[in-house]
């Protein structure tokens, strides 16, 4: 299973953070200067942990549907062999509740599931256990595999009758206790000897602790009993950070937009209120018949089957009163709209109709789920595309429980039907925008940002419009009014009164602010006194201007943007330039001279680099930690006895070289190897222990040689003679709205008054000069549209390749003379990076190439009027 | 695994909708400098199509991780990504 290109780049951080910890010694460091350089900001303060100082405890926040699990499957590997440098670790993997537990297992366990291809992919062997096993584990078992012990985090709490095996003596753990050092922390009995426990077992080997949260249930970690078994880190992957008792270091967060545009996630949710239940049920029932007969549609198109399932979400039953309870909701399906029974399910603590369904089952009658609290935990249905809930809405967390469940992508694959990539709701409620604020609090619950989660929540559609307004839905507004006379509003001619909503016990008057100017005179006498009616008309007049303002961006009224791209014609293909082109020029290890100076790999574990010097007590403690760490699992490592040929052998299975053939690399490695033996002196046993650094030294020297590589094949474009051409052959179209990948801080509409901007999102700006360099754009005459450009989106960005890298502009803009401009800001302390001064070039071959169609510009030091004197230059 | 296609043919089989191919010696009847079981744009035009998505097993390939991405290509190298069944 590829990962996406979000989870890809979250994992990249997660690789970063931990290359940093090596490279700084010291986990708050590395938090800094990580985020530092991907947010391209100051970096952000890392908070210890208490009871583990020093311990690396970072975060990485996916909303729900991201698919967490398997980026903590692929993330063991990272901290095993990037942080800790261990072929094998001991994983301890927790879940938040039993439920999930065993459905992690059976994953894991499961050698055809995802995770663990993931896991064995990037590992080698494994071993999944429960805590039962895990008393049984074997030494042999912890030397050639990686162990990963799946558990609860309840389980670890102090109190859980569970804990108590985890610190018995255990006989058939006694093997492992032969050579234990002194030096070793671990429980001892009276005459020193180690006690043969699974929690001294755990402190010997440092494990990873990876916490698999789900959203709404906040098991608070015990560090308290967690940091008893001396973790070497703990990698938290959840929807919602904790931010007040141990707050996490959320390393990276992943945006609603970012899962939507790669087709994870249904939105927006389109939400309907009404106040009669039954009614309710009958708009959500119609709906979900539409929704079949699309989907009937969609297969024939392309094959592939689903079948819309409704969630009902029923009140309880409470004693002496009549509610809105499963029974009546079956007997309302099965009565009033003549549901087949065979098509509905009950899902609550009672009765489990769906226990071990296969709901995607192409033979699966089932299309009517009735639950009451929350669906079992872990339960997820992709089919699940209508959620209707009869429960008036009195406390908001019912609906919280079940809005997730409609959420996931059925194949994580976009449909070609538009309705089919969306989410509905219906909930039983007189107050529409009470439950607006329910539903929105609920998507903030499953990880989405709190102002994302606003835009995504839509009206359906109103009477008229077709399917480009939805949009138009987000952007009218209700506001709301106390008023005095509500006898007037019963005067009212009855479509008006028909859109407007009156609760009589908070006389709250919600009114639309598309309203026309008579009936904004008809209502107003519902206020007292001429003052509280023209303050009404007023507000309402002032939505109405912001409303108007706002409007359709261009990609929403369906106005192409595409862009010539820097091209290279080879061997009769146009393709854009790319690294492929590079990669094709033929380069090779140089097998004379292959050995490693003092400078690139010394036989000696290095000093870390100092990062900020912490001077109290408590700050050498924390820098000590992962040194500790490290002279602890020095300890583990058992003595191989490999000659020369295992070790090439392991090297050159360890470090990635697609374009590198088994062949070229053996040779060369073997040649390294055998020269760091003899011209350095460097004994093969100490080459050995040291293999993980040896590894990253040799992955940094072929990568040089690569780079020198692509850097000459790279100078090679700009003569004149290449093939690069710049036409309207090869062009770079910007996607539909709901592709563009707004990452977390971008502004939301409503937030801003670009009004060139082509989608109503604009993507985050990273310094306060980037934003004054997009305001100039706007304001620029010249300029009919443009685009903040989002970095590392290569299907839905604008890019150039540099010789070492893709490079993605800041803004993107077509000019009303039909010529394109690309701007890239820069600060004043890195213009005259070589980096910056590569990409000058090739925005100014670019520029060359394409005939005066294109231009590019790299202001900086606040000069923003570089850019239009470029825009006024004439070829 | 599908049975296995003749020894000539790089497409080895179509399972769940993937495409699994071998690249060998002589794919490109000897005209390349390697040979052809090394991945590159004028190799992957000369292999039997595909709507859907693709395994290429090699010796190396030339296309870029990014491209492969792209073009719905998973690359693995042999032999470090052959596992044992």
């Amino acid at each position: 299973m590829q990962l996406k290109n979000y989870q890809q780049r979250s994992l990249d951080v997660l690789g970063k953070y931990f290359q940093n910890c090596k490279k700084f010694g010291d986990a708050a460091d590395a938090f800094y200067f990580t985020t530092k350089e991907v947010e391209g900001g100051s970096g952000r303060t890392y908070i210890q942990v208490e009871e583990l100082p020093g311990l690396p405890y970072v975060c990485l926040r996916v909303p729900t549907g991201g698919g967490k699990t398997l980026m903590a499957a692929h993330s063991v590997s990272l901290a095993a062999r990037d942080f800790l440098g261990l072929d094998h670790s001991f994983v301890l993997w927790l879940t938040p509740s039993t439920t999930i537990r065993e459905q992690t297992l059976n994953a894991l366990k499961d050698r055809r599931h995802p995770y663990r291809s993931a896991l064995e992919s990037t590992l080698g062997n494994i071993t999944i256990l429960e805590l039962g096993e895990a008393l049984y584990v074997q030494p042999a078992t912890l030397a050639s595999d990686t162990v990963i012990l799946v558990s609860t985090t309840q389980a670890f709490r102090v109190g859980d009758p569970e804990l108590r095996k985890v610190y018995e003596a255990s006989g058939s753990l006694m093997s492992h206790f032969d050579n234990v050092p002194a030096s070793a922390e671990v429980d001892r009995y009276e005459n020193d000897k180690p006690i043969p426990s699974l929690a001294n077992l755990l402190r010997l080997h440092r494990p990873v602790i990876i916490v698999d949260e789900a959203q709404n249930v906040r098991s608070p970690l015990s560090f308290e009993t967690l940091a008893r078994f001396n973790p070497s880190c703990i990698l938290e992957f959840t929807a919602t950070p904790h931010r007040e008792d141990h707050p996490s270091n959320v390393l990276y967060s992943i945006s609603a937009r970012e899962l939507k545009a790669e087709s994870m996630i249904k939105l927006p949710l389109r939400l309907e209120t009404r106040s009669g239940w039954k009614e309710l049920m009958g708009d959500a029932i119609l709906k979900l018949k539409e929704l079949e007969g699309l989907a009937e549609a969609e297969r024939a198109q392309t094959g592939e089957y689903l079948r819309p399932i409704m969630l009902l979400q029923a009140q309880p039953l409470r004693a002496g009163r009549q509610t809105v309870s499963v029974e009546v909701v079956e007997a309302c399906l099965r009565e009033d709209y003549n549901i087949p029974a065979e098509q509905i399910a009950r899902a609550t603590g009672k009765d489990d109709d769906i226990a071990d369904v296969n709901l995607t089952a192409p033979d699966c009658k089932i299309r009517y789920i009735i639950t009451v609290q929350k669906l079992r935990e872990g339960w997820d249905c992709s089919f699940a595309y209508v959620l209707c809930s009869v429960a008036e809405q009195s406390s908001a967390t019912a609906v919280e429980q079940i809005v997730g469940r409609i959420l996931r992508m059925p194949k994580a694959t976009r449909k070609l039907t538009p309705d089919l990539n969306m989410a509905y709701a219906y909930v039983a409620s007189s107050n529409f925008i009470e439950t607006l604020n329910t539903l929105t609090d609920a998507l903030v619950e499953n990880g989405f940002q709190k102002q994302e989660a606003k835009d995504l929540v839509v009206e359906p559609q109103q009477k008229g419009f077709g399917p480009l307004f939805d949009y138009q839905a987000t952007s009218s507004q209700v506001l709301a009014f106390k008023i005095s006379e509500p006898s007037v509003l019963e005067k009212l001619p009855e479509d008006l009164a028909g859109r407007l909503r009156y609760d009589t016990s908070s006389q709250t008057l919600e009114v639309p602010t598309d309203i026309t100017v008579e009936e904004i005179q008809a209502i107003k006498p519902a206020f007292k006194g001429k003052q509280a009616q023209n303050e009404f008309a007023q507000r309402v007049a002032e939505a109405q201007a912001r409303v108007i303002a706002l409007g359709l961006t261009p990609s929403e009224r369906g106005e192409p943007f595409s862009i010539p791209v820097l091209a290279c014609r080879q061997n009769g293909f146009l393709a854009q330039l790319e690294e492929t082109h590079f990669l094709g020029f033929d380069w090779e290890l140089p097998k004379q001279n292959a050995i490693l100076t003092e400078l690139e790999f010394t036989a000696d574990r290095p000093a870390p680099q100092q990062g900020e010097i912490d001077v109290t007590d408590k700050g050498k403690v924390e820098s000590q930690f992962i040194k500790n760490l490290k002279d602890q699992l020095a300890l583990l490592k058992v003595d191989l006895g490999w000659d020369t040929s295992n070790l090439v052998h392991w090297l050159d299975r360890n470090f990635s070289h697609p374009d590198l053939t088994a062949t070229e690399t053996g040779i060369y490695l073997t040649v390294l190897v055998n020269n760091l033996i003899e011209k350095r002196g460097i004994p093969l046993q100490t080459l050995v222990r040291e293999k993980y650094r040896l590894r990253d030294a040799i992955a940094r020297k072929v990568e040089e040689y690569r780079q020198s590589a692509h850097g000459q094949a790279f100078k090679s474009f700009f003569d004149a003679t290449s093939k690069i051409e710049v036409t309207p052959d090869k062009v770079f179209s910007f996607g539909a709205p709901e592709d563009y990948p707004a990452p977390v801080g971008s502004l939301y509409r409503g937030e801003h008054t670009f009004k060139k901007h082509y989608y109503p999102e604009v993507g985050k700006f990273d310094s306060n000069e980037e934003k004054l360099c997009a305001e100039y754009i706007e304001t620029l005459d010249e300029v009919e549209v443009w685009v903040r450009n989002i970095s590392n989106q290569p299907t839905r960005s604008f890019w150039f390749q540099t010789s070492s890298d893709r490079f993605y502009p800041d803004f993107v803009c077509k000019l009303k003379d039909g010529r394109y401009l690309v701007v890239e800001y820069k600060g004043k302390d890195r213009y005259d990076n070589p980096e910056e001064k590569e990409k000058r070039e090739i925005g100014a071959l670019w520029e060359k190439r394409s005939n005066s169609q294109c231009l590019f510009i790299m202001p900086t030091d606040r000069k923003y009027d570089v850019i239009r004197a470029k825009v006024k230059q004439q070829s | 695994m599908p049975p296995r296609a003749p020894k000539h043919l790089p497409l080895l089989g179509v399972s769940n909708d993937t495409a699994v191919y071998l690249l060998y010696n002589g794919i490109l009847k000897d005209k390349s400098v390697k040979g052809g079981n090394v991945l590159t744009y004028e190799v992957l035009a000369g292999l039997p199509e595909h709507a859907g998505p693709k395994i290429i097993y090699g010796n190396g390939s030339r296309i870029s991780a990014a491209r492969l991405r792209e073009l719905g290509i998973i690359f693995k190298q042999i032999p470090y990504e052959i596992r044992e069944m």
